[in-house]
């Protein structure tokens, strides 16, 4: 992965925008104080009949969908040895490392006995025929495999200047014999570990469609369909190489760096057509079912299955057929968003809209509580990506950035300054 | 199986191993079995021990039909002793009210034939109906035959309206020996019903309720069959429901048991104060007759009928004339005239005014409103 | 060497697939159970007394209310369903007639011959046992709530305020009653009317369809829960359609027949991820560009 030039970001940290973010953050650990102390009763609007929340349909499953940037461009790059967009990896790999952690902090948050999250990794609990067991066993396999993704990006940063802080400095060798072990056996089978979270991500991203496949008497017929499964990997492919770009144009907004186009244009050709086969499925689905009458309803369900196809899928889709839009920066991070934001709208209409359980005397709406905390993970991940960015070589060198690309692998561009500036 | 073949598959077979149930009953001759078809309790052609194939239970189709005063008058309930003192059921009250409704088989569903109804326990186990899931043990049938009519008037469920608490028991109650409940419905017993219609010339008929069934002394089964409680009972207080079968054909099918059909204005319009005269029979009554019961007259079983108006129909056959006081008529006779025969002064027939001349020429004579005009001067 | 290495990882992931794969599902427990126990509940004739909601809380230690409590009527005015802390709930429907009798519904847990619960539950919390009963244990349990989600009876509770130890709570079927002690379901065993039948499920079957030909026209052809989501083990009989008494229209499928058939495909004997895994990484090393050097040098420095 060095063959881009990648280095941390030189801006300041403590921006105003940063600023709110941790009050965000603090103003969410205030909820989740109260949701610990006094259980899921006190902080939420969850109740018998409606288990599950926005922390499920938004925190789990839009945060899993969102971050599947990581292996469709991992398996881009690394697969199918599309060399070229490779400047693209680190920020995808990042974006999904934060979002599964986060995922994986939102599943506390709404486990009743979160002390317990380790349990199915138990032979003893073991329940092949759950399709939550085979999400948890893949999303735990797969974070691993992240992170080990992830290593190379640290070892390249601190091999040989590990310095930590106060009497920490004592463990220094250690450290940096672990980075110097890392960086010798990781890079032999990195493949390995690439393709395996390809394999993983695709088995998670399609079991979290089984889900809700186990409730059909309790599900609208425009989302229920045996097929969800093969409809959340497709979307989940879809929205990962949106994300990829969403995400990279916000950052060079940000940082105030010049867009990527010469990659985001190429690589967001492929969009439109992940974004048919979705349509073709989707589509295909309801006329076969039989439920595509109901859209003629005129339901409020109706109306927001069309809003998420419409908005989330057609116009995107549309928008990104044409190479004007590919183009130009401002079109594009519309569509992308546009893709991006129709994914989410999915897994919410999924787990929430499409739900409706027995003896319901009310809706589901989510607790400001439930959305503090939402908001908190939310900013807590764009913290940690600011923080990490501003650590580790994520984002290409914004020195001439083409002529690192294909120069030289070796190009270390973060000053000693930048550990210091962090662990001060 | 075999332990759970229920009691009337048992009886109606007239099998030798006779459950202990059978005992207590008389068991029935294997030529009343025959009179009952197999179908009735059996689906298939040919049942056997072990695949008997037997339908639900038969309920109403076994059911006899018994006088009340056939039954025991109270039945002391004692199977939940430890809880509760025993529940004193009057037999015979329900029994009566049971004939306005199904019968006796509103509770006793089974009755082999030419046998008396026999009690719950005959066939109803205490404890838990292990043995047949089909039969309900001896606390489900009583509940059930209880409740099942109670709850459609008395809304309550709860355990002391029948039970009371035993007194030290675990359910901490007071009393100590069977309680004795009258009754907790309320019987209303209306006097003056108005049955709307749509006859055009009255479209209201007054039914006089109280009339009927205290002075022309109507059992309640003549006009009430196939009732529901509510019929009678207050409903908690509530209003009455409405009267069961208000189609004009099943009112005055109960009507017609008693009253003549061919006149519609004896009921239709007519007037609610107006009670029942006797004048309208065209027989008025009077003096003496008037202060009569009406079955000093009117004995005969069955209806209130229309009698022969002639005094023999009542003096001669009835009472004996031996038996009838002149006196009354205000006329003592002495004992001269006592041992004539009523023709030989009442000439034109019993009632008519009576001749002296038939015997005396003496010129005497009586007259209704003038009493004796003695004999003339010589 | 770096062969070998990609062989011991794929054994060990093939190792964990066959073990999960072996473990049997709650379906075949129940199948394979030679028949389980059910009880059979005859709504013609409930009286409403909710004895049953009061014996039930003594044998789970559920609130104690005073039995008095239970006689109270007005609680009728609303349609209630179990909680965390009621396993059983009775409650009034109006009857055919305009002046019929009112027709009273006792709800607990159904206990699904193939439950959804049992097939959702990630930690095998929720299983279903050979004499019926769908049981729960709490302390394998994570709370994710995910067989609340799927019930298709609306019936698992949860205690959403206790903030450490937090159960799904649901009718036990008294597990240990009927199973152990050989007593009956506190329920059961109380109905003044007796209108609860406890038994195996295949005679309560027969005796439901007994009852129904039996000709007295109390019932409708119906026996709900003998083919309701592959059949539960609570069965009912009604003098009036089942779906005017809130009981939801459903299938006949069990819905954990088609989710575990769609687990069981991708994972069957783990061979479609493993053979993706092949195929990604034959790509891997088939479609490699000309002058990159193998293995796919990441990351490393020289």
């Amino acid at each position: 992965m060095t063959g881009h030039g990648a280095a941390p970001v030189r801006k300041p940290l403590l921006t105003p925008g940063v600023l709110l973010l941790l009050g965000l953050v603090a103003l969410g650990m205030v909820f989740a104080w109260v949701r610990f102390a006094s259980g899921l009763g006190a902080v939420t609007h969850l109740d018998d009949r409606f288990p599950w929340g926005i922390w499920i349909a938004i925190d789990v499953a839009t945060g899993v969908a969102l971050s599947a940037g990581g292996f469709t461009t991992a398996a881009l790059v690394h697969i199918f040895h599309r060399r070229r967009y490779e400047a693209l990896t680190r920020s995808a790999l990042l974006t999904a490392v934060l979002g599964y952690t986060f995922v994986a902090f939102g599943i506390v948050m709404d486990l009743g006995r979160y002390y317990n999250i380790w349990h199915p990794a138990l032979p003893s609990m073991w329940s092949g025929h759950s399709a939550l067991f085979e999400v948890a066993m893949c999303v735990m396999a797969y974070l691993t495999v992240l992170y080990i993704e992830l290593m190379p990006i640290v070892v390249e940063r601190f091999a040989g200047r590990v310095r930590l802080p106060g009497p920490l400095g004592l463990l220094d060798g250690v450290v940096e014999g672990a980075l110097r072990f890392f960086d010798r056996t990781l890079g032999r089978v990195m493949s390995v570990f690439i393709v395996l979270g390809v394999v993983l991500s695709t088995l998670h991203q399609s079991s979290l469609g089984t889900l809700m496949v186990l409730a059909p008497s309790k599900m609208n017929p425009l989302w229920w369909t045996p097929i969800l499964p093969l409809l959340f990997l497709l979307s989940a492919i879809a929205v990962g190489f949106a994300m990829v770009v969403f995400e990279s144009l916000i950052a060079a907004r940000v940082f105030g760096r010049a867009p990527e186009m010469e990659l985001l244009t190429p690589l967001s050709r492929v969009i439109p057509v992940l974004l048919f086969v979705y349509l073709a499925f989707k589509v295909g689905d309801v006329m076969i079912r039989g439920v595509v009458t109901r859209l003629g309803d005129g339901s409020a369900a109706s109306l927001i299955f069309l809003l998420e196809i419409g908005l989330g899928v057609v116009i995107p889709l549309l928008m990104l057929l044409s190479e004007r839009v590919r183009r130009r920066p401002g079109l594009l991070f519309a569509a992308a968003a546009m893709v991006v934001l129709g994914v989410a709208f999915n897994r919410i209409n999924v787990f929430l809209t499409a739900f409706t359980p027995l003896y319901a005397t009310r809706r589901y709406v989510p607790s400001v509580g439930e959305v503090a905390i939402t908001v908190a993970f939310i900013s807590g991940l764009l913290l940690l990506y600011r923080v990490l960015v501003s650590v580790l070589p994520v984002l290409p060198a914004e020195e001439q950035p083409q002529q690192q690309r294909t120069g030289s692998r070796h190009v270390h561009a973060a000053p000693p300054s930048s550990i210091g500036r962090w662990s001060a | 199986m075999s332990a759970a073949v229920p009691i009337w598959v048992a009886a109606l077979l007239a099998s030798a191993p006779a459950s202990a149930a059978l005992s207590t009953n008389p068991v029935p001759t294997p030529a009343a079995a025959s009179q009952t078809e197999c179908s009735r309790c059996h689906t298939c052609p040919e049942p056997s021990n072990q695949a008997p194939c037997l339908t639900a239970c038969p309920r109403l189709a076994l059911s006899a039909v018994l006088s009340p005063d056939l039954g025991p008058d109270v039945v002391i309930l004692d199977e939940l002793e430890d809880l509760y003192v025993p529940v004193r059921f009057d037999h015979k009250k329900h029994a009566v009210m049971a004939g306005m409704s199904k019968g006796c088989g509103t509770c006793h569903h089974f009755t082999p034939p030419n046998a008396p109804h026999p009690a719950c326990k005959n066939c109803h186990p205490v404890g838990e109906p292990k043995s047949d899931l089909a039969k309900p043990g001896l606390k489900g049938a009583y509940h059930r035959r209880c409740l099942g009519c109670h709850r459609e008037w008395d809304r309550e469920t709860t355990c002391e309206i029948c039970h009371e608490k035993r007194k030290g028991g675990p359910l901490g109650g007071t009393a100590t020996k069977a309680c004795d409940h009258t009754h907790f419905a309320p019987l209303v017993l209306k006097d003056l019903i108005l049955f709307p219609t749509s006859f055009a010339v009255g479209d209201i008929v007054p039914f006089h309720h109280r009339n009927h069934s205290q002075r022309y002394e109507r059992n309640c089964t003549e006009c009430h069959r196939q009732e529901r409680c509510t019929r009678c009972h207050v409903d908690n207080g509530e209003v009455l429901h409405p009267m069961g079968g208000t189609e004009a054909a099943s009112l005055h099918d109960t009507c017609f048991r008693c009253h003549d059909g061919n006149r519609c204005k004896t009921c239709h319009g007519r007037d609610p104060a107006a009670l029942f005269s006797h004048a309208d029979t065209g027989w008025p009554l009077k003096a003496y007759h008037a202060s009569l019961p009406c079955r000093s007259c009117h004995a005969g079983p069955g209806a209130f009928r229309k009698l022969d108006p002639r005094c023999t129909t009542c003096h001669e056959k009835a009472l004996g004339l031996s038996r009838f006081d002149h006196a009354v008529t205000g006329v003592a006779l002495d004992k001269a005239h006592r041992q004539l025969d009523c023709d030989v002064c009442h000439t034109n027939g019993l009632g008519s005014p009576p001749r002296c001349d038939s015997c005396h020429d003496d010129g005497r004579t009586y007259d209704r409103s003038r009493g004796f005009t003695p004999a003339k001067s010589p | 060497m770096e062969l070998s290495r990609r062989d011991i990882l794929a054994s060990m992931a093939a190792a964990g697939a066959t073990q999960v794969a072996a473990r049997p599902s709650a379906a075949s427990v129940a199948q394979r159970a030679a028949d389980p126990f059910g009880v059979l509940v005859d709504l013609t004739a409930c009286i409403g007394c909710r004895k049953c909601e009061w014996a039930c809380n003594q044998v789970n230690h559920l609130p104690a209310v005073p039995v008095q409590a239970f006689e109270d009527a007005s609680v009728f005015a609303s349609l209630r369903r179990p909680d965390a802390s009621h396993y059983t709930v009775v409650n009034r429907f109006p009857g055919a007639g305009e002046d019929d009798k009112p027709v009273f519904v006792k709800a607990q847990c159904m206990h699904c011959d193939d439950p959804a619960c049992c097939s959702a539950c990630i930690v095998s919390a929720l299983e279903k046992q050979p004499d019926g009963a769908v049981t729960y244990t709490a302390w394998r349990c994570m709370g994710c709530r995910y067989c609340m989600v799927v019930c298709p009876f609306q019936v698992p509770a949860y205690e959403y305020f206790n903030a450490t130890t937090p159960q799904v709570r649901k009718c036990t079927f008294c597990h240990e009653r009927i199973s152990q002690e050989g007593k009956l379901p506190a329920c059961v065993e109380i109905c003044p009317p007796q209108c609860l039948t406890f038994g195996r499920r295949s005679e309560l079957l027969a005796l439901a369809h007994r009852r129904i030909a039996g000709g007295s026209g109390r019932y409708t052809d119906h026996v709900y829960g003998e083919s309701e989501v592959g059949g539960t083990s609570w069965l009912y009989l009604s003098g009036i359609e089942f779906s005017e008494l809130g009981f939801p229209v459903l299938g006949d499928a069990a819905p954990p027949r088609l989710t575990e058939s769609l687990q069981h495909g991708v994972f069957k004997d783990f061979i479609p991820p493993l053979a993706l895994f092949g195929a990604l990484t034959a790509i891997v090393r088939l479609f490699r560009p000309d002058g990159e050097k193998p293995p796919a040098g990441e990351g490393r420095q020289p």
